[in-house]
């Protein structure tokens, strides 16, 4: 049994720390539970260890880039229920199809709007 | 050309000349010869008159001896002053002297042969010599007399002189008269060959402007215009090979602006390239952390719900992050192309959707008014670039308004070219744009504002041309510009939905 949670908790990974940390703090300011990393095997042992709701997850990370750490938890059975939305860049439609390809539910192009995303949440949440 | 040696001027007078002092000569000698004849005859003539009329009036006094008679007559003779000698002669052959007459003090220089005789009639007998001639006649053939007058040449002499002076007097007026037809009749025949020469020779030297104007009527006439139709056609011909020419020397002209052009524009292509990459480079790099303030101002702004002030400065730094997003991203389109990501897309909501949103931080300030006609038909196109495009040219009316100005924006549907067409309109009353101006505003860094690095318009003008629309652009200077946006219908899409 899952202990029941009063917060949902959201994993943003980002190698820019401001976008990181202030990601992080709007998200809080919403009313969610939010840990953050800088790269992907940081932000993989965060998965892991933690019980996760939503992962924020950008593309171009050091160490382990975003399609990986998408797939490798789309294929855990443990952690693929976990929705992915992936921060891609506009000029690459590439990154967008890759994205997708890896298994993330939603992306989206940055630079975004922060209500865009913040609702885009709410959807994937609630559907949930 | 050699002068020639001999003109034909030349050989023309002097053949004719020639001909006319030959003639007139003839003719003079001619009368002068018969003349003279004819004088010395008259003078003949009346001698043996008087000869006849002496010997009948002599007869019967040398029969009867009467010499003074005879004296008396031979005086009365002798007032004929040309009368030198009366010689009354007898006998058959050796005739004897009966009686001699002679003027006072003439000398005889000739009595013995005649030069010539002329016989005139029966015993009359004329002999004709050098000074003086004699006339011998019968005074009676029955008594063997005879009678012998002998006269000087004087008065002959004095009238050949005057048929002479006459002659000579002819001679020369007619071969004045004659000359002077000469040259006129040379010049009537030569004058025109001079000039043709003349022409000719002109035309040879490479003058083709030369044409020959003859008064005459006749086969030189002919020459000369069967000459003029030559030099016409030449002139034809040249004119042509120069025009040939001159059209050569523009369309290697042409091709070698062409040639400096096209290598002007991989020069400006290899810079772009360059400057392309770097930019995009840059622009890129900018992408994060120009996001991240994006998201601090977000974040700021509803941490300061009790501070407007404060938060009136968050909002304005969302908006300077959206401008610096905005030419970023014109920037990247122009370094970077990017393919098409093609989606049935309808105008009317782009518009509203780029009005509502918070990215045309330009239109803040000013009045956009909406003429959205209902019921558009979606066109195909790449939602992201045609919102960059429209944006692009609103950016541009709303950087050329001043103060009091607002921006128009207006959709419908058009037929063009048998085709449907989607046009929009942006209007503005700004500051529009001046004649010279508006041939460059599409061109990429071309910017007549302080602000902008001029890429704006020539994004968005290659955002439509990708779309195989259209842009048309009105604009008076202080009244405004209108900017049409033409896009295609997809017909088949429109049978589909």
């Amino acid at each position: 049994m899952k202990s029941i949670k009063l917060k949902k908790k959201i994993l943003v990974m980002d190698d820019e720390e401001p976008i990181r940390e202030i990601l992080g703090c709007i998200l809080r300011e919403e009313g969610y539970d939010v840990v953050t990393a800088g790269d992907g095997i940081e932000g993989l042992e965060f998965a892991y260890q933690e019980e996760i709701d939503l992962v924020i997850l950008d593309v171009t990370m050091p160490e382990m880039d975003g399609y990986q750490v998408c797939r490798l938890l789309k294929s855990d059975n443990d952690y693929k229920h976990i929705p992915i939305i992936m921060l891609t860049s506009k000029d690459k439609k590439s990154q967008r199809f890759w994205g997708l390809k890896a298994g993330a539910d939603r992306y989206v192009i940055k630079p975004f709007e922060p209500e865009e995303l913040l609702k885009m949440i709410i959807q994937v949440l609630n559907k949930e | 050309m050699d002068k020639v040696k001999f003109s034909i001027r030349y050989k023309v007078s002097l053949y004719v000349a020639t001909l006319l002092i030959a003639t007139v000569g003839l003719i003079c000698s001619y009368i002068l010869y018969f003349g003279k004849n004819i004088i010395q005859e008259q003078v003949e003539l009346r001698y043996i008159t008087l000869g006849k009329s002496l010997a009948i009036a002599c007869k019967p006094y040398i029969l009867n001896k009467n010499l003074e008679k005879l004296n008396e007559i031979a005086k009365e003779t002798f007032k004929e002053k040309e009368v030198v000698t009366i010689f009354f002669l007898s006998g058959d052959n050796n005739l004897s002297l009966l009686k001699l007459y002679k003027k006072e003090k003439e000398e005889i220089a000739w009595i013995g042969n005649p030069v010539k005789k002329n016989y005139y009639g029966e015993n009359v007998e004329v002999r004709r010599g050098k000074d003086y001639s004699q006339v011998n006649l019968d005074i009676s053939p029955k008594d063997n007399l005879r009678l012998r007058i002998i006269y000087s040449h004087q008065e002959i002499n004095q009238k050949i002189k005057a048929l002479a002076k006459e002659t000579s007097q002819m001679f020369f007026i007619f071969l004045g008269l004659g000359l002077i037809g000469v040259i006129v009749l040379t010049n009537f025949i030569v004058n025109p060959i001079t000039k043709i020469t003349e022409e000719v020779s002109l035309v040879g030297k490479g003058d083709l402007s030369r044409e020959i104007k003859l008064e005459t009527n006749d086969e030189i006439r002919l020459l000369s215009e069967n000459f003029n139709q030559m030099v016409l056609n030449l002139r034809k011909s040249r004119q042509e090979i120069e025009e040939y020419n001159k059209s050569l020397e523009e369309k290697v002209k042409e091709r070698t602006k062409e040639l400096q052009e096209a290598h002007e524009r991989i020069i400006q292509n290899e810079k772009m390239a360059v400057l392309g990459q770097f930019a995009s480079m840059v622009s890129h790099e900018l992408r994060n952390p120009l996001g991240a303030i994006k998201l601090i101002a977000y974040y700021l702004k509803g941490k300061l719900l009790d501070n407007p002030e404060l938060i009136k400065h968050a909002d304005d730094m969302c908006y300077s992050v959206n401008y610096a997003q905005k030419i970023i991203s014109n920037i990247l389109f122009y370094s970077k192309p990017t393919e098409l990501e093609f989606s049935s897309i309808n105008i009317n909501e782009i518009i509203e959707e780029i009005l509502e949103s918070k990215a045309p931080t330009f239109l803040r300030n000013v009045k956009v008014l909406k003429k959205l006609e209902e019921g558009l038909p979606e066109v195909r196109g790449d939602k992201d670039q045609i919102i960059q495009g429209i944006e692009n040219f609103l950016l541009n009316a709303a950087q050329s308004l001043s103060e009091k100005g607002e921006i128009t924006i207006s959709s419908k549907v058009e037929i063009r070219d048998n085709k449907k067409t989607v046009k929009v309109d942006i209007k503005d009353n700004g500051c529009g744009i001046s004649k010279e101006d508006l041939e460059k505003i599409f061109n990429p860094f071309f910017t007549t504002k302080a602000k902008g690095i001029g890429l704006g318009l020539s994004v968005a003008k290659n955002v439509i041309e990708k779309h195989k629309g259209k842009i048309l652009v009105r604009s008076e200077v202080d009244e405004g510009s209108i900017f049409s946006v033409l896009l295609p219908v997809n017909d088949d899409l429109e049978k589909i939905s």
